[in-house]
């Protein structure tokens, strides 16, 4: 039953499945971007209320989404690397940093310039805000500590610890806007309930959720494959990727 | 102008938005690919001195 796992957590066969995956996914991920951002800009109709300024959520909340996706995933993986010593998954918690990083930035930065028309004002400490603030520093921290040490280990196992108690600050990003008063808007999506928004606005939205997802499993394979690597060096496999003698290294 | 263009109004912040996600869309596709070839090439070099000195280095270390 767990012969699949093992398989997938072996180096040298992660390393060929995510040379393929990585370009497997991006393709579709980039043709959804299309179809998602055309839906948004042109076919999607103006809110009542925001207007036009609303065609940012397109752009947005699937950074909103994915920064904290991102951290999750870093931490759980980070979990397992503690835990059962796994090198794979401290290769798939560094590689997580600097994606989520640059998506909580797009996050932050788009919630700026939609603020400003709606609420007057590019930055509130707000917090919904404050707290993706938090969670961006909460990646700059991860990446500062695995660089401050020389040793991987070191590096893997100071850098999960951060990851794992860091991660208390994904719920409090998502349920801030329902705990505290905030000027952001509640969930539009994440309600048990009938989503409260129309069909003709939510399919480019969920298009663009899924191809931002894709998009960081394809970013995520393709730098898994280098902290594999590294990792790895001393082993043969990848010193006959390294000389090109390898069909793994093909990709 | 037509009113598609400027977005009623509101096309500086919505083109800012798209930007900087576009921006930051490619700048993953950018630096995912350049970390990984300059991870093989140092670790090629590495590999190539230590062939070269006929020697193996100690425990794992982050090449620098």
């Amino acid at each position: 039953m767990w012969t699949w796992f093992f398989k997938l957590a072996s180096p040298p066969h992660f390393y060929a499945l995510a040379g393929k995956l990585s370009s497997w996914l991006l393709i579709p991920a980039l043709i959804l971007v299309a179809i998602g951002t055309w839906g948004g800009l042109v076919l999607a109709p103006p809110d009542y209320q925001q207007g036009d300024a609303f065609r940012i959520i397109y752009v947005h909340v699937p950074s909103a989404y994915l920064s904290m996706m991102i951290y999750v995933t870093m931490a759980l993986a980070g979990a397992i690397g503690l835990i059962w010593r796994i090198k794979l998954a401290h290769a798939v918690a560094a590689s997580c940093a600097p994606i989520g990083a640059s998506f909580t930035f797009a996050a932050l930065v788009t919630g700026a310039v939609w603020g400003k028309p709606m609420w007057g004002t590019y930055w509130q400490w707000d917090p919904r805000l404050t707290s993706e603030l938090i969670l961006l520093f909460l990646y700059f921290g991860y990446m500062g500590l695995r660089s401050a040490f020389e040793d991987l280990n070191q590096a893997d196992r100071a850098s999960a610890i951060l990851a794992v108690a860091g991660v208390v600050n994904v719920p409090i990003i998502h349920f801030s806007v329902i705990w505290w008063a905030s000027l952001h808007q509640g969930p539009t999506l994440s309600k048990l309930e009938v989503p409260s928004i129309s069909t003709d606005m939510l399919w480019p939205l969920l298009t663009m959720i899924l191809a931002f997802t894709l998009f960081f499993l394809g970013i995520l394979a393709m730098r898994v494959r280098g902290e594999v690597l590294e990792r790895e060096y001393q082993s043969r496999w990848a010193q006959d990727v390294l000389r090109g003698d390898s069909a793994v290294g093909a990709n | 102008m037509d009113q598609s263009l400027v977005m009623g109004g509101y096309a500086v912040y919505i083109l800012a938005a798209y930007g900087v996600t576009a921006v930051v869309v490619v700048g993953n596709i950018v630096a995912a690919r350049q970390r990984f070839r300059r991870t093989r090439q140092r670790l090629r070099d590495q590999l190539a001195r230590r062939a070269e000195q006929g020697r193996d280095s100690p425990g794992i270390r982050r090449a620098s």
